[in-house]
């Protein structure tokens, strides 16, 4: 097999089976499959994080759960400030997917991330939430009139923002994700053995992380920016 | 890879969903509920704190009254304790004046009355030393009879 033919295969996103209902045949992607078991494996450490939770003499597993609330809450809520409150469970749950699904890799799943459904889907949702959250806040007249703010010219732009934005949080993080991959497996062929364990603490790790906040405070700013 | 599936993005949309309810649930609302329970205990002990505070600087304030008005009473109660010493002294002083001039009194008195008795002892003596004097001189005793009454006046005379 050559190097090309790997990578292709790597990259391609294999059906792994599909449904049969009514008269739809449902693929099931090997994407979708990775998702499953990213949502497995972070449900369960929630569950496990907060079962057993006390006011007082709490234990180590519940002051690390407390610790990771805070924190988390903190990074999300720093750009989003108070009016988006509401909207920080979302998007630290978005956070956490992403990083787990960038780095999933290192553990042998082929990354959702790497699919360009998958971060379609994210940047889908994110502008939904953005758009939504807009007209919530503002109501539908002053939504509308903030595509003609500052001044009217802008319009398009306005308009374009919105179908532009999503495609390039979905492009971005798609690009990033694959990039850095494709980087990895070249290093692995040229250079093995120890050099690329050094690239991939940041190609797998740093920068899994980095792209999946990157993706969550571009969106906490869009939704910033929509309820003011 | 890039080949657009709109089942994918279904059912990532879907999952996504899924997994923000769940982690709603597992995780915000567990957290979230235990953190504002805590903070609210906490608001609860300080306010008991704060209330517990108050009613020790009441009951200090209470004291300090208390003692004050000890300590007011302790001089008001010395000072009738030294005001009523005082009249006893005076009393005790004014009887025992009393009491010594009475007996001096008396005993003056009775100084006197035995000066009486001795002197009219005396008196009595002398004039029968007189009579029994004269009684010899005059030999009869006829005479010294007679003479008794005149000795007597004689007496008188040279006693005042």
């Amino acid at each position: 097999m050559t190097l090309a033919e790997k990578l292709v295969e790597e990259l391609n996103c294999e059906e792994v089976f599909s449904l049969h209902i009514g008269g739809f045949e449902i693929p099931i992607m090997e994407s979708v499959v990775v998702t499953w078991i990213v949502m497995a494996v972070l449900i369960l450490l929630a569950i496990f994080l907060t079962t057993g939770l006390k006011t007082q003499n709490i234990s180590k597993k519940q002051a690390f759960a407390e610790l990771i609330y805070e924190k988390l809450n903190a990074i999300v809520g720093a750009t989003l400030g108070e009016e988006g409150k509401a909207y920080t469970g979302y998007l630290i749950t978005i956070l956490l997917y992403i990083g787990l699904s960038n780095v999933i890799g290192l553990f042998g799943f082929k990354s959702p991330t790497k699919d360009v459904n998958v971060t379609a889907a994210l940047a889908l949702m994110s502008i939904v939430l953005v758009e939504a959250a807009g007209i919530y806040q503002k109501g539908v007249k002053k939504w509308l009139h903030s595509f003609v703010e500052p001044v009217a010219i802008v319009t398009p732009f306005n308009i374009l923002d919105v179908f532009t934005r999503p495609l390039s949080l979905c492009m971005r993080l798609f690009g990033n994700v694959l990039g850095a991959f494709v980087i990895m497996e070249l290093l692995k062929i040229v250079v093995p053995p120890v050099i690329p364990a050094v690239f991939s603490l940041y190609f797998d790790l740093f920068d899994g992380l980095l792209q999946a906040y990157v993706f969550v405070f571009l969106t906490s700013l869009y939704l910033k920016e929509a309820i003011e | 890879m890039i080949n657009v599936s709109f089942w994918s993005i279904l059912w990532t949309v879907v999952n996504l969903l899924i997994l923000v309810v769940a982690f709603r649930i597992f995780f915000f609302k567990p957290i979230g509920n235990i953190i504002a329970k805590r903070q609210e205990e906490a608001n609860e002990i300080y306010a008991k704190a704060a209330a517990k505070e108050n009613e020790a600087k009441d009951l200090a304030t209470q004291y300090e009254q208390k003692v004050a008005e000890a300590e007011s009473e302790k001089k008001q109660i010395i000072a009738d304790a030294r005001k009523s010493a005082d009249t006893q002294y005076q009393k005790i002083v004014a009887d025992a004046k009393n009491d010594a001039k009475n007996i001096k009194d008396a005993a003056v008195a009775e100084a006197n009355q035995e000066k009486s008795k001795i002197i009219a002892g005396a008196k009595k003596e002398i004039a029968d030393i007189v009579v029994d004097a004269t009684t010899k001189v005059v030999g009869s005793k006829t005479g010294a009879e007679v003479d008794s009454e005149l000795f007597d006046e004689f007496l008188d005379k040279a006693g005042e």
